[in-house]
């Protein structure tokens, strides 16, 4: 088996949000919206912190679909267009969405977006791997792992374009790739691991 | 046709009428510019119309179990109203059903429930119970009128149960999913249908009042008394599960609970909330819990309309409490995908979820709902006006 | 529980965009005929998809080496360069990825424009390149005939610097911005003679896993050197600490191992307050101290000057060497520093009836004034948090980055340059691995666009009779009225409006130029003044195969022609080629982009890239690497240490009239606590660097909006205290001037402070630009500094109110 994962790694991560931009180039995300952002975890404002000043944290955490091995948005789903596949994916069938945002209200992470509207392009075109398919208005979409790229064994982009290599990418049930040894050494953070959603991203320091 | 002409002549319908087909403009308006001409968002992403599918729903179920019980534990007296409950209720879970097709991104791909449908998910669920439920109640209405006690009471057997099952299921849509704080709870969907029972009794009343007033049929004080009386004990129950729900909830003070609890007592739902609880259920239940109170029709209108907007007012706090603070809660926040998102790269966050319904949303919900009346109307003036149905008669049997 | 608000106010700019829409309406003028739809132009009709490669940026001292796919004849998909072997060196950031829509921005000049309306007033006509060109020659030349040659000044950003040659063809001055980014250098290199001003004594940051502790100065490297951040974070994993100062709790701030907040502006008496903390805990290496530095040499106790000898010899660099004197300890005499093995680091000496004490017991005399309760007082950092840092950074190996955005915009700042000398000087903290000291923007590894690295390219050769004209005058002094010979400037990027305060007066000034020539890609607030706008490329677009080269971190790199040019904009190489046709002197230019290319190849002073062609690198994806590209750059004593004679020489005797032989402290001119003028402007004004742009490239970028737009900054308790709330519009202002912005809160801003991000494009600002409240007043000792007064825009008092 196969289950392809994220390691990201919370000590690197500057919130420069590279990887937002590299997924939204890569799979062609329209204006309004991103399948992976980062957030400053409990701040009220953008590069803020948590605290007051001079007392301050703040914590990056790079959000986008936790690839749950027990799918709370796959269970939802009222006509299979959300699954898990083959390689440990979740992924949407677009043909099969009904846009009932089931998924949405059952997503912990907030990490599903929808086309409320026909999907505005700035440059108004299809920009990115030309493999992507095209959503519509009415359809849920997310991060994909960045499918076409990883069905062909290769990284997805917002990997490859991390500046600071604070992300991994990997299949968990090797136990050799680098992200099972991540794991196996560091302690690691699941989001929201009391929603039993086994989420396969993971976050380390 | 008589009762058509009849109907026609009334400027209510016209009204209701003209707000029905404005209604329909507006959904094909949502449908050209997509959802995103709702106040919807990424980060509140169920809104009026899911609010209404929950609110009618639990109508529809409540007018059901009323008229149902009446067959299966033989409450004579109820069986007068069975025919005018049903109609309710038949009104009542069509309207709900066009909140959900409404609510669809892809109304086109709607079949795929059909040939797709995946049964571990409740919409499904509700999708087949709804389609039950409709087509027990159009029998229930066909056996009725066709007079034949003995189906009537079989179908009663079997409305009852998938009546509770229907507003149940429709609970755990919202019930069952973890992620939200504020929903996830094994009481959901008793809550539902206590709430069903009281708001769909409420419109019972109202209903009834009303066809009372227009002479389609005659409703004894006794009968009034009893209906109001339950409405009391259904108030009752429901108050109890709600308060079983927020001890529980707040009890062991978890980080979570606490900010639902906080958005509802004091944040962005609390006047729903605080509604719900004094006028919804504390006001009216103090007013029907005196018997000389009960005989009062004006007191007792006036209670049945509060518990119905306390119904509604909780349908509105149980929604979208649990849509205001996201799990993972910072800045910028959620990639919202509305239209200023669109226009205005900046304006595209939102922090904490927040909703207000536009003006389409609000003229697609009056037009569904005057759909609703518009429906109501016409089976009751052909079913139960004209030389309609009386009471009596239905008594005889 | 408590209630949490969105902090994004959702106010829509439109609204307060309209008395700001004067480029609109130049848009406007020129009907909407010729203004195309941005992706409409030169599509070619194609399903294939081709692979380009194209180095993207240099004043971010990114150089990332992207991987272009072009779609329909559309550039669809960005990635970094896949071709090394290491991916460390596979670079590509949010900015670079933002040029997908950037590209095609609809903010982008599209043909030749002439200004139609008054100069400032922002209405402008399309012309044709011919047109254009015809009236550029028709008055520069003319204004040539009347005042020389040297009447126009050509001035460029760093990025457009390929158009210098502007001052070859023309024959004027050609000269960038002055004053700036070189406060902290003009106090520390004289020390050392190292560097130009702009602070540059520093190892590779990938060096800085060899140090023990980096003490992070007034710099917010993880959002200016974002490629470069790796070896931040791989140092930090291998145990240095990172000791971050900063007003403000920057990104930098943040992954550090401590963050020390500061008053803004007090930079220098931090320095001052570790200078006193090392002698204090006698943490200086005396051994070091007598070998390379001249805290021996003697110092007359009356006049402050140093006891040595003019040899009536000059340097390379034409500076007098003067034979130090020193006291020997076993001769008891004075005796020359060059000759000296024992020289004294304590004394007082009488030679000659005069008083001679050294420079180190000079500097302990005047260090009494800044004990570390008067450096808390003034900096606000905790007397403790000296001993600590002291006691940390002086044993060693360790780094001090400092950065050019923060306070080295404060007047006086070189006195914190100075205060840095004295302690890498103390402490021996310099010429081997893990220690450096200065500006690590762009990680300073081998970074040819700013040092000369390992590996570099041949450059293009005018003849004699075609060099720029002598620089007269300090750009900066212009707009104050000095008396010059300018009539017109040649422009490429925002430069004017970009480096120079005070923005009203340099209104005033540029409008009684007899011409003005904007050479740029988007509308930029000094197209508004321009009576010729020409639009340039991308990177991405040429019209030649092959459109550039660059060589930096050791790496050659080739640019390709991704796509065609967008609308009717021209390369830098035709616009300069169409200047020189009108001059008469095409012939001294390069024919076409491949030719002087392969001409720089070709003539590159190392032999081994001299041998590479173009077809070579075409092979390897347009990115050669040189040999030594994995080995951090260390620099030795020996390559830093450049003055005359060969000490550090700290105590700057040429300043003495300054009161600066050694550092004093002075407060900044304006943001000073004890100028009255807080009464009525609190709040320091303070342009930060942002991840998101690079100056003001990047601010029309719709995909860099969705995460950074116009704001003013403020502390939440700031915002309180003015009842403001997130997104009011506010004015900021002074008796300078004003513009207005929606306000924002942030509790990492330090409160006292309004910020915004550096660079701005004034359309989205309503009321003119940031520049409007920038002081401009100029140091009066500046004069005695390496380069003259510096631009201290961060040296600004404002107050903030609801507009």
């Amino acid at each position: 088996m196969t289950r392809y994962a994220l390691a990201i790694n919370t000590g690197r991560c500057m919130g420069c949000q590279t990887c937002a931009n590299a997924c939204k180039m890569e799979n062609n995300v329209p204006m309004g919206m991103l399948w992976n952002r980062v957030i400053v975890e409990g701040s009220d404002s953008f590069d803020g912190a948590e605290g007051e000043y001079p007392n301050l944290k703040r914590n990056y955490i790079a959000l986008t679909c936790q690839h749950c091995e027990n799918p709370a948005c796959e269970k939802v789903c009222p006509t299979g267009a959300t699954y898990k596949d083959e390689l440990g994916r979740v992924e949407i069938d677009y043909d099969k969405c009904i846009g009932c945002r089931m998924c949405m209200a059952a997503c912990p992470y907030n990490v599903r977006t929808f086309n409320w509207a026909d999907p505005v392009r700035d440059p108004e075109f299809n920009y990115g791997n030309k493999n992507v398919p095209v959503r519509e208005k009415g359809v849920m979409e997310k991060c994909t792992l960045c499918k076409e790229l990883t069905d062909k064994g290769e990284t997805p982009m917002c990997v490859r374009c991390c500046p600071v290599k604070a992300r991994t990418f990997g299949d968990l049930d090797d136990p050799n790739s680098e992200i099972s040894k991540l794991k196996e050494s560091h302690k690691v953070r699941l989001l929201l691991e009391d929603k039993g959603t086994r989420p396969q991203v993971f976050y380390y320091e | 046709m008589n009762d058509m002409k009849t109907l026609t002549r009334k400027p209510a319908v016209w009204v209701f009428g003209v707000l029905a087909l404005i209604g329909i403009g507006c959904w094909i308006y949502q449908l050209i510019g997509g959802l995103a001409v709702t106040g919807m968002s990424n980060a509140t992403s169920w809104g009026l119309y899911i609010t209404n599918f929950m609110f009618f729903v639990g109508l529809s179920a409540g007018g059901l179990i009323v008229a149902s019980s009446a067959h299966v534990f033989n409450i004579k007296s109820f069986k007068k109203i069975a025919l005018p409950a049903v109609i309710c209720s038949t009104v009542c879970i069509c309207c709900a059903a066009m909140f959900v097709l409404i609510d669809l991104g892809g109304i086109q791909r709607v079949w795929r429930i059909v040939t797709g449908a995946n049964f571990t998910s409740p919409l499904v669920w509700d999708m087949c119970v709804i389609t039950i439920y409709l087509v027990i109640n159009i029998l229930d209405i066909y056996f009725i009128t066709k007079r034949n006690e003995k189906a009537v009471r079989y179908i009663s057997y079997v409305a009852l149960p998938v009546a509770i099952l229907v507003h149940s299921v429709t609970a755990w849509i919202f019930g069952l999913e973890i992620a939200k704080e504020g929903w996830y709870s094994a009481i959901l969907a008793p809550i539902f249908v206590a709430s069903a029972c009281d708001s769909g009794l409420s419109l019972l009343i109202l209903s009834l009042m009303g066809l009372a007033k227009a002479k389609v049929l005659e409703v004894g004080s006794d009968l009034m008394s009893s209906l109001s009386k339950l409405l009391a004990t259904f108030i009752a129950v429901d108050a109890y599960f709600i308060f079983c729900e927020l001890i529980t909830m707040a009890y062991p003070g978890t980080e979570g609970a606490n900010e639902v609890l906080a958005t509802m007592f004091t944040g962005a739902t609390a006047p729903f909330f605080w509604f719900e609880i004094v006028f919804g259920l504390l006001v009216p239940f103090l007013v029907l819990f005196s018997a000389k109170r009960r005989q009062s029709k004006g007191l007792v209108i006036l209670s049945s309309i509060l518990v119905i907007c306390g119904v509604f007012c909780k349908r509105v706090w149980l929604l979208f409490t649990s849509f205001v603070t996201p799990n993972i809660y910072g800045a910028p926040g959620i990639s919202t995908g509305t239209f200023a998102a669109q226009q205005t790269p900046i304006d595209m966050w939102m922090t904490i979820g927040t909703y207000a319904p536009t003006a389409i949303e609000i003229l697609v919900t009056l037009g569904v709902i005057s759909v609703g009346i518009l429906g109501w109307m016409f089976l009751s003036s052909k079913l139960l006006g004209g030389k309609g149905l009386s009471t009596e008669k239905q008594d005889e049997q | 529980m408590a209630e949490k608000t969105c902090r994004f106010p959702s106010l829509t700019r439109r609204s307060f965009m309209k008395g700001a829409a004067a480029v609109a309406a130049g848009a406007g003028m020129l009907g909407t005929g010729s203004w195309l739809a941005a992706t409409e132009a030169k599509a070619a009709e194609t399903d294939d998809e081709i692979v380009r490669y194209c180095w993207h940026k240099g004043h971010c001292a990114g150089y990332c080496s992207l991987k272009c796919t072009v779609r329909d004849g559309r550039l669809a998909v960005l990635e970094p360069n896949d071709i090394y072997e290491d991916p460390r060196y596979s670079t590509c950031c949010v900015k670079g990825l933002s040029e997908i829509q950037n590209v095609y921005s609809p903010e982008r000049v599209q043909t030749p424009l002439k200004r139609v309306g008054e100069r400032g007033e922002g209405k402008f006509e399309s012309i044709s390149w011919d047109q254009a060109m015809d009236e550029i020659y028709e008055n520069l030349s003319e204004i040539q005939k009347k005042y020389g040659k040297g009447s126009i000044w050509v001035c460029n950003s760093v990025e457009a610097s390929d158009m210098d040659w502007l001052g070859n063809i023309l024959g004027c001055v050609c000269a960038k911005e002055d004053g700036i980014d070189l406060s902290y250098g003009s106090g520390l290199d004289p020390a050392t003679g190292y560097g130009t001003g702009y602070a540059w004594a520093t190892n590779g940051s990938r060096d800085w896993v060899n140090s023990k502790v980096v003490l992070n100065v007034s710099s917010n490297y993880l959002e200016s050197s974002l490629v470069q951040s790796l070896p931040f974070f791989e140092a930090k994993e291998a145990g240095t600490k990172f000791i971050t100062v900063d007003p403000h709790f920057s990104t930098t701030a943040g992954k550090s191992d401590q963050w020390v907040p500061i008053n803004p502006g007090t930079d220098n008496a931090f320095f001052l307050g570790l200078v006193t903390a090392v002698l204090d805990e006698e943490l200086y290496d005396e051994e070091f101290m007598k070998a390379h530095t001249g805290f021996t040499f003697l110092v007359d106790s009356e006049t402050g000057e140093l006891l040595g000898n003019d040899t009536g010899q000059l340097t390379e660099n034409e500076q007098p060497i003067i034979d130090y004197q020193v006291w020997s300890e076993s001769a008891q005499a004075p005796v020359s520093h060059k000759t000296c093995t024992d020289p004294a680091l304590n004394g007082t000496f009488t030679i000659d009836g005069k008083k001679y004490t050294t420079v180190f017991d000079a500097l302990v005399e005047n260090q009494k004034q800044y004990p570390l309760e008067w450096a808390e007082e003034v900096t606000g950092v905790p007397a403790e948090t000296y001993t600590q840092i002291a006691r940390e950074y002086a044993p060693g190996p360790s780094s001090i980055s400092i950065g050019h955005g923060g306070n080295d915009k404060v007047a006086g700042c070189d006195i914190a340059g100075h205060g840095m000398a004295l302690l890498v000087s103390l402490t021996g903290n310099m010429g081997k691995p893990g220690t450096g000291f200065g500006y690590y923007n762009g990680g300073r590894e081998y970074s040819n666009f700013f040092t000369g690295g390992k590996v570099s390219l041949g450059a293009w050769e005018f003849p004699e009779d075609m060099q720029p004209a002598e620089k007269k005058y300090m750009m900066y002094d212009l707009p104050k009225g000095v008396e010059n010979d300018i009539h017109a400037f040649i422009v490429g990027g925002n430069t004017l409006v970009q480096y120079l305060p005070n923005m009203n007066k340099v209104d005033e000034w540029v409008k009684t130029l007899d011409y003005l020539v904007v050479c740029d890609i988007y509308f930029t607030d000094c197209s508004d003044w321009a009576d010729i706008i020409l639009p340039t490329c991308s990177p991405f677009e040429s019209n030649e195969e092959i459109s550039s080269i660059i060589a930096g971190y050791n790496t050659v790199q080739l640019r390709q022609k991704v796509i065609d040019p967008l609308f009717d904009s021209r390369t830098n190489l035709e616009i300069l080629r169409g200047f020189a046709e009108k001059w008469g002197v095409e012939d001294a230019l390069p024919e076409s982009a491949e030719e002087y290319v392969r001409y720089r190849l070709r003539t590159s002073p190392n032999p081994e890239i001299a041998k590479w062609t173009v077809e070579d690198m075409l092979d390897h994806q347009c990115a050669f690497q040189g040999p030594e590209v994995d080995e951090p750059r260390v620099i030795g004593l020996d390559e830093i240490i450049l003055t005359p004679s060969g000490k550090l020489e700290v105590y700057y005797q040429d300043q003495l009239s300054a009161n600066q032989a050694l550092p004093n402290y002075e407060e900044p001119i304006e943001i000073g606590v004890s100028n009255p003028l807080r009464e009525k402007y609190p709040l320091q004004f303070y342009q930060r660097r942002s991840r998101f742009n690079i100056h003001n490239q990047f601010f029309d970028a719709t995909w860099m909006k969705q995460f950074s737009d116009t704001f003013a900054e403020m502390n939440p308790e700031e915002m309180a205290s003015r009842g403001l709330k997130d997104g009011d519009l506010v004015e900021v202002y002074n008796d300078r001037g004003y513009f207005k912005c929606p306000a924002l809160g942030n509790n990492t801003v330090r409160p006292g402070v309004v910020r915004c991000i550096e660079g701005q494009r004034g359309k989205y600002i309503e009321g003119g630009n940031l520049n409007a409240v920038t002081n401009d007043e100029l140091l009066e000792r500046g004069k005695l500094l390496m380069h003259g007064p510096v631009i201290t825009q961060s040296d600004t008092l404002v107050e903030v109110r609801k507009a």
